[in-house]
């Protein structure tokens, strides 16, 4: 029942972000990535109820400690100035959680935010390969970008980019950014590098044509 | 430059920028398309970053490198091609990182580069194209420089022909006098004289036109001359002749040496009422000649033209500085009673 109740929480976690950016490289990089004190903490909306902590101090940091979790972040692994400050976006129940590790950056004045999926964990021992609709390990990393607007201290809205949109723009040869696409998969991934994705979210990131209000999602801070 | 002036015709110079511009135009879309084949967008930035950089190129070809570097100003022309360089980077980054979204709302692209890779590109496409530039003014300059030699060339061909010329006339009127005098005295020596002079005339009229002759054949036609002298200066005139080493192997240009020996004739021999000697040293070495005259003076009779007086060493001056620069030597000397010429040529 535990299962069945995560697996629809990601499946519908996957349907309401389906038509946001996968991009390849998140824009944050060691240089440009920031924290932010309001976005630690327990947050909650109508459907879905996550917590918010810096991952160095959650239990999915890579540390031999026991109780800890380790995390294979393959090629990412390395980068330990990027993940001194992510931060671990987790919702859940009982033993199972899905997890997703989140860099925070500011452009301009906005903030975005590279979400990459970590998958479905198991803490009481390996991970529960399920029924195909959740994430695995195998998984190449790919990241969604989303704009977080902290509409007061105890209340954010994220906002994806709207990924329907750019494919429609690079199919009608309107938009010019790096990308790969798979006619057979029909899959869609920007490969711009960290670089490219700043400069243009620096020009079109108030543009409102790149997000979709309709996935747009207000938490609220319960804790 | 003539066969290939068709390459400087308004119309070439055109069309050679214009196919410049197209195949920059082709390798930059080609190289950095954003996807696996190119698209609509990445011809129209494409075009938009060339629009950017046409003008900077064409500021440096038509106004600094004409007015500063080819005056060889660089203190000057260093310093506004980096301002050209900043300013027109700037330009471009601004309008692909701010400017387009509103010039072009419903096309989105980005710089894609920083400033200071602009910059670069910039940097690039000025340095090459002043090169090329540079290049072609190179190579009109080495058309020039061979149309200029080759005019020098004319130029020094005609005046050796018009020096040649400046040598005969003189001697041939008093020859025919001579020849005049001695038909009316039925002189024996007459056949012998009319042939010395048809060999010397041959001479001046075709072997003076090469280059180099054989030194022989200008000996010779030196003792035809001293034999065609002798007419008029009678039994009172001594030639002594020499010649030291092998004078079969050399070459000598025409007419060099008659012109000393006409002078002595000029200044001494002729009309002379005393004695009067020449004395000729030929010296033949393997690189060099050596040639030495040594002349009594006396009254001259004979009435020069002033059209020709002084012209003889002059003209051997001149010939001897066109066609043995730097590897002649020429002295002359006179006293009260002799003049001397010593001539040393190297080969």
């Amino acid at each position: 029942m535990q299962k069945i109740f995560v697996s629809i929480v990601c499946m519908a976690m996957v349907l309401a972000t389906s038509s946001c950016i996968t991009s390849l490289q998140p824009v944050a990089t060691a240089a440009t990535v920031i924290t932010d004190n309001r976005l630690p903490g327990k947050w909650k909306n109508d459907q879905y109820t996550f917590n918010i902590e810096p991952l160095s101090v959650s239990q999915f940091a890579d540390s031999e400690s026991p109780g800890k979790v380790h995390l294979s972040f393959g090629e990412l692994g390395g980068d330990s100035a990027v993940y001194a400050k992510s931060y671990v976006l987790t919702m859940g129940k009982g033993n199972s959680k899905y997890a997703m590790v989140g860099f925070l950056s500011k452009i301009g004045d906005q903030y975005f935010m590279d979400i990459m999926s970590l998958g479905l964990t198991d803490l009481k021992g390996g991970n529960d390969n399920g029924s195909g609709y959740e994430f695995t390990y195998d998984y190449l990393p790919a990241f969604s970008i989303a704009r977080v607007e902290f509409v007061n201290k105890n209340k954010i809205t994220i906002k994806y980019l709207n990924g329907d949109f750019v494919r429609k723009q690079i199919d009608a040869g309107n938009l010019r950014l790096k990308h790969e696409e798979d006619k057979l998969f029909n899959t869609f991934l920007i490969t711009a590098s960290s670089f490219e994705l700043r400069q243009f979210l620096e020009k079109y990131g108030h543009d409102e044509r790149f997000y979709n209000d309709k996935d747009a999602v207000t938490f609220s801070k319960v804790q | 430059m003539n066969k290939q002036s068709w390459l400087y015709h308004p119309l070439s110079r055109f069309l050679q920028h214009l196919v410049f511009w197209v195949l920059s135009f082709v390798i930059f879309v080609q190289l950095f398309k954003s996807g696996t084949k190119p698209e609509k967008i990445d011809f129209i930035y494409a075009a938009l970053f060339h629009a950017t950089i046409i003008p900077a190129v064409y500021l440096n070809l038509w106004l600094l490198l004409p007015r500063l570097a080819n005056s060889r100003r660089w203190w000057l022309y260093i310093p506004l091609v980096a301002i050209l360089i900043l300013l027109f980077s700037w330009l471009n980054y601004s309008f692909f990182q701010d400017w387009s979204k509103h010039v072009l709302p419903n096309y989105f692209f980005i710089s894609y580069f920083s400033l200071w890779e602009v910059c670069l590109f910039f940097l690039v496409y000025i340095g090459f194209t002043a090169l090329l530039k540079l290049s072609r003014s190179w190579f009109m300059v080495n058309d020039l420089q061979r149309q200029l030699l080759q005019m020098e060339t004319e130029k020094v061909q005609i005046e050796l022909k018009a020096l040649k010329a400046q040598v005969n006339p003189h001697f041939f009127f008093n020859t025919l006098n001579g020849i005049y005098s001695m038909t009316l005295d039925k002189d024996v020596r007459l056949p012998d004289t009319i042939l010395q002079l048809s060999h010397l005339m041959r001479y001046f009229l075709y072997e003076s036109g090469e280059d180099l002759v054989p030194l022989e054949k200008e000996w010779q036609v030196l003792q035809d001359y001293m034999a065609l002298q002798s007419i008029r200066s009678a039994d009172q005139l001594v030639v002594n002749k020499k010649v030291e080493g092998d004078i079969l192997d050399q070459r000598i240009a025409p007419l060099l040496l008659i012109t000393f020996l006409e002078n002595a004739f000029k200044h001494g021999a002729k009309g002379n009422t005393g004695a009067s000697r020449i004395d000729l040293l030929l010296t033949v070495l393997p690189g060099s000649i050596g040639f030495r005259l040594q002349n009594t003076k006396g009254e001259v009779d004979d009435i020069e033209n002033d059209l020709y007086k002084g012209v003889g060493l002059e003209n051997v001056r001149r010939r001897l500085n066109l066609l043995y620069p730097g590897k002649h030597s020429l002295q002359i000397d006179e006293t009260a009673t002799d003049f001397m010429v010593s001539l040393q040529l190297e080969l």
